[in-house]
């Protein structure tokens, strides 16, 4: 059968680095059932030069995907042969199950590696005769670095070594911490204590890390999540310790059993299970159905190579059931002494591989630092007058892109007609349309709070207006003038920044209107918004329907999301501006979408 | 002509006195009157008691901040006049001094003793009714005019116009209502002399029904541009001010802004008080009810003189805005003779259509979306 055979790209790859300097093929292309892999077996042989970190030849798996040249290519230590440290750019690198000959460790050659620059043009190429040799290549190159210590450069952004996970645990863990949070764990002495974790989770099968407290249960640090994900009750506890520096046998690898641990903890000075001992007493449960608990153990890292730490990171793993009520060894008294002894004869024997968990750093800096705004503008708290099209696109971008204090106001209720612009489903009809916002908002992170108002505006209760008294930035979707009075009545008792969002007939313009005073001037406003609001009535097209009432989408104006949303990023660059400007005053801009013979034409700024 | 009823309407609200102050001094004539009743001594000579004073007559404005608004409270007694004023005094000192709140806050007056409360001030005027006609009508008429004096205060001024809401009574021989004056004693000199409250109060409670009910907010109007703009000199000021504009004030006005500028005008204008003017004396102002009396006695010629400058810079003011024909316009020069708390016309800060240019079609309403 041809699936049998290794098709025609495979063997132009093969032919292709046949002649390689230092490769030698030791075995043709074999099929992998159940991996739907070819494997393609070669000897690598590079110049050692220094100490033995690496041998002089080492026996590697090529497994390629059966779509070559597309597909994933994987390279990993043969079992028999191949190299049995792990090193930096490398999984953890163990023996495989039964049959699989092919150790865990595999290597990291794709493109984004920077020390393998040198050796190899960096572009992965995608045609059969280059890809495989590119991969062949740069395993050589790897092997060369790591043979000379050069995988991990100074100045490289660090990277964690690979903790196994096993794949059938589903619960991963996220804590929060970054060079704020570290200054106070340099300033605690305590090296272990008790941590808090919800007992229900927020999050479906993410567990959030609440709070650390000392053996005496006093806090010492708290997670500052948002509001939703904070939780005091109920809760579950784990223990904590903290090392001084990150446990890893050399080169780079994570230890993988108890006494592995104990053995790199004791490599940092740390004697990790006199830690562990006085804490496992409170997890010992006489419960027909004892859960486990999660642990967590604690080092700084550098956000580089080479630099000081600059915070803490934490590894989860599941603390065993430990032995409890009558449980001891034969021969001995049931005192928790001996039942640490049981403990560490069995779950926490020196053998017995350690369940680690996903743990992941969900602090803002971490997980949001890829796409936010500026720090003087996300820092801001910020009220959204109007959740409706403009509203709810505004407010979702300004979420996303860090702002961390929201406050939305709206006191009409989502319906059906509302979705073909809104960013709220169907599982929202008939809610308010500020709490349905509020709360999706809330779920793009756990470092966001959002609270909301169900009544508009103008007609307000004293705790809403207190709220608007204490954003920093009001932004007003509402397109109505009722609310631009009602701006106007406020004497602010510092200079206010309001910006006044709104869109045209046909979403064809953008108006951006903001003051930033002790009072909005609505004369100003409407004096310079109504003769562009006139003008674009004359420019509507001739043929349409007589009036909608004010402020609603009108039927015939067929305005898309798409014309929303695009008008709605623009809104939120130039609110980014304003607000890192923060100049006295009003200023006014409009944008617009620009006709065009052959389709859109962009968005130009008048 | 410009009327602007809103605006005076407004401003007149403000410039009264209010609620609070007009309790207060009820609350203190009550509570004197009932004292005045359960007092042995007192009781016997006690013919009636009632309020005289710009309160009664609708034409006081509120105290200066800070001071108390200032009732008069005319006790009728059968004390003979020509009695030993000094006598009458001390026998009315001494029950004033039976009662805390009252003893230590007495001032001696020329025509009265000043009782100084909380926050209103009385000033018990001691008066004896002069025949036993009127002290009979008076005894009889006691209980009714405690009804009036309640019913006044909360009436508005229009109501005040019916002969039977007064307190008069009927010559038995005549046949007719008339009022009569009480005799006041002078506490500086000994001697006794005429008043006649009522009459003051009746010819108001008139001209104020000839001027539509505005003549007493003209008094008012007119009595605050003259706290306001004219605060020097002194004098003339309170009944005398308010004597000169009821001399003035035409009847048959449709405002108080016509009332305002018309009063203000005929001042001016009048031949015979530029004639003392010119001769450097004082105008007679004669008493309403008591004919020998001046008003304007005390009044010294340079401040009449002053009166007049002043009354005559007014004229003009008030002449335009009532000649204005856009109220707002009318409305700003108004508040240039009376100031606060006469509103200016709000600067409009919303959409008045101004900023609209002309529209080329009507079909499609200009607005913006969210």
């Amino acid at each position: 059968m041809s699936n049998l055979l290794p098709s025609d790209e495979l063997r132009a790859g093969r032919r292709a680095i046949d002649g390689l300097h230092g490769i030698e093929i030791l075995e043709d292309w074999r099929r992998f059932e159940g991996f739907e892999r070819w494997g393609l077996r070669l000897r690598l042989t590079i110049d050692p030069g220094g100490p033995e970190r690496v041998p002089a030849s080492t026996d590697w798996e090529f497994l390629v995907d059966k779509e070559y040249p597309l597909g994933d290519i994987a390279v990993a230590p043969a079992d028999d042969g191949g190299i049995e440290k792990t090193f930096h750019h490398q999984r953890c690198n163990r023996e495989n199950g039964p049959g699989i000959p092919w150790r865990t460790g595999h290597i990291c050659v794709e493109t984004d590696v920077r020390g393998l620059d040198r050796y190899v043009q960096n572009e992965e190429p995608w045609t059969a005769p280059r890809r495989l040799r590119w991969y062949v290549q740069r395993a050589r190159a790897w092997l060369e670095a790591a043979a000379g210590d050069d995988l991990m450069r100074a100045g490289d952004p660090f990277e964690l070594p690979d903790f196994p996970i096993t794949p059938e645990t589903d619960c991963a863990v996220a804590f929060r911490e970054d060079a704020a949070s570290y200054a106070y764990w340099e300033a605690l002495t305590n090296r272990s204590g008790v941590f808090e974790y919800p007992d229900a989770p927020a999050i479906p099968s993410t567990v959030l890390v609440q709070r650390f407290l000392n053996q005496g249960k006093r806090r010492l640090v708290d997670a500052s999540w948002g509001r939703r994900y904070r939780i005091d009750r109920p809760v579950k506890r784990g223990p904590w310790v903290r090392l001084p520096q990150i446990p890893v046998l050399e080169p780079w690898r994570a230890p993988i059993t108890w006494g592995q641990l104990e053995a790199a903890c004791a490599g940092v000075g740390v004697d990790f299970m006199a830690l562990l001992e006085p804490l496992s007493h409170q997890f010992r449960e006489r419960a027909r159905n004892p859960q486990p608990h999660i642990g967590l153990i604690g080092f700084p890292i550098p956000m580089t190579t080479g630099q000081a730490p600059v915070q803490m990171h934490w590894q989860a793993f599941m603390l065993p059931v430990l032995a409890s009520g009558t449980e001891h060894p034969k021969g001995f008294r049931p005192t928790l002494q001996n039942q640490w002894l049981l403990d560490r004869r069995t779950v926490l024997a020196p053998d017995t591989p350690i369940e680690w968990l996903k743990t992941a750093n969900w602090s803002p800096d971490e997980i949001s630092a890829r796409g936010r705004l500026p720090l003087e503008v996300r820092v801001k708290s910020v009220a959204v007058i109007g959740a409706g099209a403009l509203g709810s696109a505004v407010a979702e971008l300004l979420a996303r892109a860090g702002v961390g204090e929201l406050f939305i106001v709206d006191g009409d209720t989502l319906e059906m007609g509302n979705l073909v612009r809104h960013s709220l489903t169907m599982s929202d009809l008939g809610k308010s349309k500020a709490e349905a916002v509020a709360n999706r908002l809330g779920r793009f992170s756990p470092n966001i709070d959002v609270v909301y108002a169900t009544e508009h505006f103008v007609g307000g209760t004293p705790g809403d207006l207190e709220r608007l008294h204490r954003a920093e930035v009001i932004v007003d979707t509402s397109a109505s003038d009722e609310v631009i009075a009602g701006l106007a009545s406020i004497e602010w008792s510092e200079p206010k920044m309001v910006i006044s969002v709104s869109l045209s007939l046909a979403a064809k313009r953008l108006y951006v209107f903001s003051d930033h005073s002790t009072r909005f001037p609505a004369h100003a406003f409407h004096q310079w918004i109504d003769p562009l609001l006139v003008r674009d009535a004359d420019e509507a097209p001739e043929d349409a329907m007589p009036h909608g009432h004010k402020g609603c989408w009108h039927p015939v104006f067929r305005t898309r999301a798409d014309d929303v949303w695009l008008l709605a990023a623009a809104a939120v660059k130039e609110i980014e501006e304003i607000v890192r400007r923060s100049a006295n005053g009003s200023h006014c801009r409009v944008f617009e979408q620009v006709d065009s013979e052959d389709g859109f034409g962009g968005l130009q700024r008048l | 002509m410009t009327h602007v009823p809103s605006y005076f309407s407004d401003f007149l609200t403000d410039i009264r006195p209010d609620d609070d102050q007009v309790g207060e001094y009820q609350k203190g004539h009550k509570t004197l009157r009932e004292r005045l009743h359960e007092d042995a001594e007192i009781s016997r000579i006690l013919v009636s008691d009632f309020l005289q004073g710009s309160y009664r007559r609708w034409t006081a404005i509120r105290p200066e901040g800070g001071q108390k608004s200032d009732v008069d409270i005319v006790v009728v007694t059968t004390i003979p006049d020509g009695s030993d004023t000094g006598e009458v005094r001390a026998k009315f000192e001494r029950f004033l001094n039976r009662y805390n709140d009252y003893r230590g806050n007495l001032e001696r007056k020329t025509h009265s003793i000043g009782i100084a409360l909380d926050k209103v001030e009385l000033d018990l005027v001691v008066t004896s009714a002069p025949s036993q006609a009127v002290q009979d009508a008076l005894a009889k008429e006691a209980r009714r005019t405690s009804d009036v004096i309640t019913k006044s205060v909360v009436m508005s001024p229009l109501e005040l116009g019916s002969p039977t809401d007064l307190w008069v009574f009927r010559d038995a021989s005549t046949g007719e209502w008339k009022t009569e004056p009480l005799q006041i004693p002078n506490f500086d000199d000994g001697s006794w002399g005429a008043t006649d409250p009522l009459t003051q109060i009746a010819w108001t409670t008139q001209h104020n029904a000839d001027c539509g009910g505005h003549y007493v907010n003209v008094v008012k109007a007119l009595k605050w541009w003259r706290r306001t703009k004219c605060p020097k000199p002194k004098h003339p000021k309170g009944y005398p001010v308010e004597h000169v504009i009821g001399d003035y004030c035409p009847s048959g006005i449709s405002s108080v802004a016509e009332g305002v500028v018309k009063t203000l005008e005929r001042i001016r204008d009048c031949p015979i008080l530029a004639l003392h003017l010119t001769l450097g004396t004082t105008p007679f102002l004669r008493d309403r009810g008591i004919r020998e009396h001046n008003v304007w006695e005390r009044i010294a010629f340079a401040d009449f003189s002053t009166f007049m400058t002043q009354v005559a810079d007014a004229a003009t003011i008030a002449r335009e805005a009532f000649d204005l024909e856009d109220p707002d316009s009318s409305a700003l020069r108004w508040h240039d003779l009376f100031s606060e708390p006469f509103h200016k016309p709000e600067d409009d800060g919303g959409n008045k259509g101004d900023f609209t240019p002309r529209r080329s079609r009507t079909d499609i309403t200009p607005a913006r979306f969210g």
